[in-house]
């Protein structure tokens, strides 16, 4: 089954007066469960791409369809919905709400979909001891180490039980083992969860274990492997 | 989505900033606190001392048109004594009104056989002025003597422009309600010092029968009304006019505020300097609020990003900073409300004291506290800190997810 169907889409920067393509005419299908890698040089469009597919950013021009909606034209409540109810983040930069612990952080989206606390917290107390770290729930972001603050912000894109997990460059800030440690933590929940990832990398490691790699190059599909 | 936590933690976070913010808002709030305290103190002060230091008592009943002609034709107006009688058994069957007394105004020239100044005399029943004064300033004396008939309490500076002493008599020449001359001997009972500049020098109490006497009349001009409890006083006069209406009397019933030009003089000018006040505080909580909140979404975007593409809605991240605003003007509040007691406490153990404007005697200075001002002025305030947060909540609001998510 189709999860993302993007038909004819094209995004277009506009940076003061020089309006910079940042993806041309990009046709892509990813079906459920995939385990999707896109990559590419710096400035290929990866971000662009994800950003579109994750709801945070409208494209130019063309179609996108997650589940067979259409979602480039619902409005801004509604791309928060869906944001909320079929997508899971994680960010290079891990995201965590510094002011919230482990635990807080990853009930965050189901307490923003209205999920009441005791079972939100029960849920996110799941999540965490599948990530390995449920004697760190109560720890801030700054007190605990990348590879646990990446843990964590998987563990927050996976609570709410999207279809889909976006994920930009997660092993960018993170050292080999590390690396090694969220590559497989990832592939483990795709294929035990059935949830679809799609994530950006330049991480060779990464792309070993990807499915499907989808290359960009200047904003446009150059190959599907 | 518990927003009051996320924002509470974000405040003690940025622990120097709010603090800064909190005290900037507690000083405002206990200026706003103090001053209101102050001139909390100085109305009750002043409506003591109309009430029960000038004798006004809370109403005053009069024959419409006393105070515009009366001076004209005092006869017009007069109220005769079974008049006086019937509103008088009236007026008590009502039960916030605890006493009813005549007055008679009577004015003329005071002489002590050598030399004379003007008067202005206030004929009232003796065993009644001590009820109206009850305990204000009871040590200052100023009252008529029910034993002696005859004898009136002088003004200070009138008496001693006269060289009068206790016990000395002076002459009193008036005019009759037909317009005779009249002129009765007076005796000197007490002087005292009524503690306003402006009737220190000329003010008579008459014993009423008295002033009935010079002014030949068995009448009077007024009915004071002294009730149980001051805050019954307008509900009492729009009451007792029906009720004197319907019993076929055309009068007109005067509180004691409408009457006291000199309380209405400071409490309009008090409130000019209230407001002023409160306008500065407000303008300082404003930008406290603006500066602060703008700089916390200058310092969140990236998070304000995060939380958006978590599935947070513009209105939701508005609201989070909202109440973060709302909350730093609380707490500084809650601040302000222990700082005003202490400032409170230690203005009145201090005992400072002064002297107003048009009075003869130094007043101390106090500060009151007045919880339903306090109430009022922090709601107040709570609402000023979500209108001022409501500029930067929206701006954090409108950030473009990617573009917040790529701020550095």
């Amino acid at each position: 089954m189709v999860l993302v169907d993007m038909r004819n889409v094209g995004k277009v920067y506009q940076l003061g007066s020089t309006q910079v393509e940042a993806l041309r005419n990009v046709d892509l299908q990813i079906q459920t469960q995939e385990f999707v890698a896109i990559w590419g040089p710096s400035g290929s469009g990866k971000t662009s791409l994800l950003n579109l597919i994750g709801l945070i950013d409208a494209p130019t021009s063309g179609e996108i369809y997650l589940a067979n909606e259409r979602v480039d034209l619902l409005d801004d409540d509604e791309l928060a919905r869906q944001r909320n109810q079929k997508i899971g983040f994680v960010f290079q930069n891990f995201n965590l709400v510094p002011v919230l612990d482990a635990l807080e952080n990853i009930m965050l989206p189901l307490q923003i979909r209205g999920i009441q606390y005791s079972q939100a917290k029960e849920r996110a107390l799941s999540r965490l001891r599948e990530v390995g770290l449920e004697d760190h729930w109560n720890k801030r972001p700054d007190k605990m180490s990348g590879g646990q603050r990446q843990r964590v912000a998987i563990a927050r894109a996976l609570v709410g039980d999207p279809a889909l997990v976006i994920a930009d460059e997660p092993t960018a800030n993170l050292d080999s083992g590390n690396s090694r440690m969220i590559i497989d933590l990832m592939r483990e929940l795709n294929r035990r969860d059935h949830v679809t990832f799609i994530f950006s990398t330049h991480d060779p490691r990464l792309l070993e274990h990807v499915e499907r790699r989808i290359r960009l190059e200047d904003g446009r599909i150059n190959g599907t492997e | 989505m518990n927003f009051i936590k996320l924002s509470f933690r974000n405040i003690l976070k940025n622990q120097r900033r709010s603090f800064v913010t909190i005290l900037a808002v507690a000083l405002g709030f206990t200026a706003i606190n103090v001053f209101s305290g102050y001139i909390h103190n100085v109305y009750n002060g002043l409506a003591d001392q109309a009430i029960r230091g000038e004798g006004l008592g809370h109403l005053t009943l009069m024959k419409r048109g006393l105070l515009r002609e009366g001076k004209l034709e005092p006869e017009k107006f007069l109220l005769k004594a079974k008049e006086i009688e019937k509103i008088t058994k009236l007026l008590l069957q009502d039960e916030v009104v605890g006493l009813v007394t005549p007055r008679l105004s009577v004015s003329g020239i005071v002489s002590n056989g050598k030399v004379s100044t003007i008067f202005i005399g206030e004929g009232m029943v003796p065993a009644d002025t001590a009820v109206i004064r009850g305990d204000f300033r009871a040590d200052r004396g100023g009252l008529l003597d029910p034993a002696r008939p005859t004898a009136a309490v002088f003004a200070a500076d009138l008496a001693d422009m006269l060289g009068l002493k206790q016990n000395d008599y002076a002459v009193l020449v008036t005019s009759t309600v037909e317009g005779l001359t009249n002129a009765l001997d007076v005796d000197v009972g007490e002087i005292y010092n009524t503690g306003n500049a402006g009737t220190n020098d000329k003010l008579l109490l008459l014993p009423f029968a008295f002033a009935q006497q010079l002014f030949d009349t068995h009448g009077a001009d007024r009915l004071i009304v002294l009730l149980y409890d001051r805050a019954q006083t307008v509900a009492a006069q729009q009451r007792l006019t029906e009720k004197l209406r319907t019993a076929g009397f055309d009068l007109e019933i005067k509180t004691w505020q409408e009457l006291s030009s000199f309380y209405n003089q400071v409490k309009n000018l008090f409130d000019m300097i209230f407001a002023f006040i409160f306008a500065i505080v407000i303008v300082i909580v404003m930008m406290s609020i603006i500066n602060t909140m703008s700089m916390a979404v200058m310092e969140r975007t990236r998070e304000i990003g995060t939380l958006r593409s978590l599935g947070m809605r513009r209105w939701d991240i508005s609201w989070l900073f909202t109440i973060e605003g709302v909350l730093l003007v609380l707490l500084g509040g809650l601040v302000g409300v222990g700082v005003t007691i202490i400032v409170a406490f230690l203005v009145n153990q201090a005992e400072f004291s002064y002297i107003p404007p048009n009075n003869t005697d130094a007043v101390l200075l106090q500060v009151d506290i007045v919880p339903w001002v306090m109430i009022q002025a922090f709601v107040f305030l709570g609402l000023v800190a979500a209108i001022a947060s409501l500029l930067p909540a929206r701006r954090a609001a409108r950030l473009v997810i990617v573009d917040a998510m790529g701020h550095v």
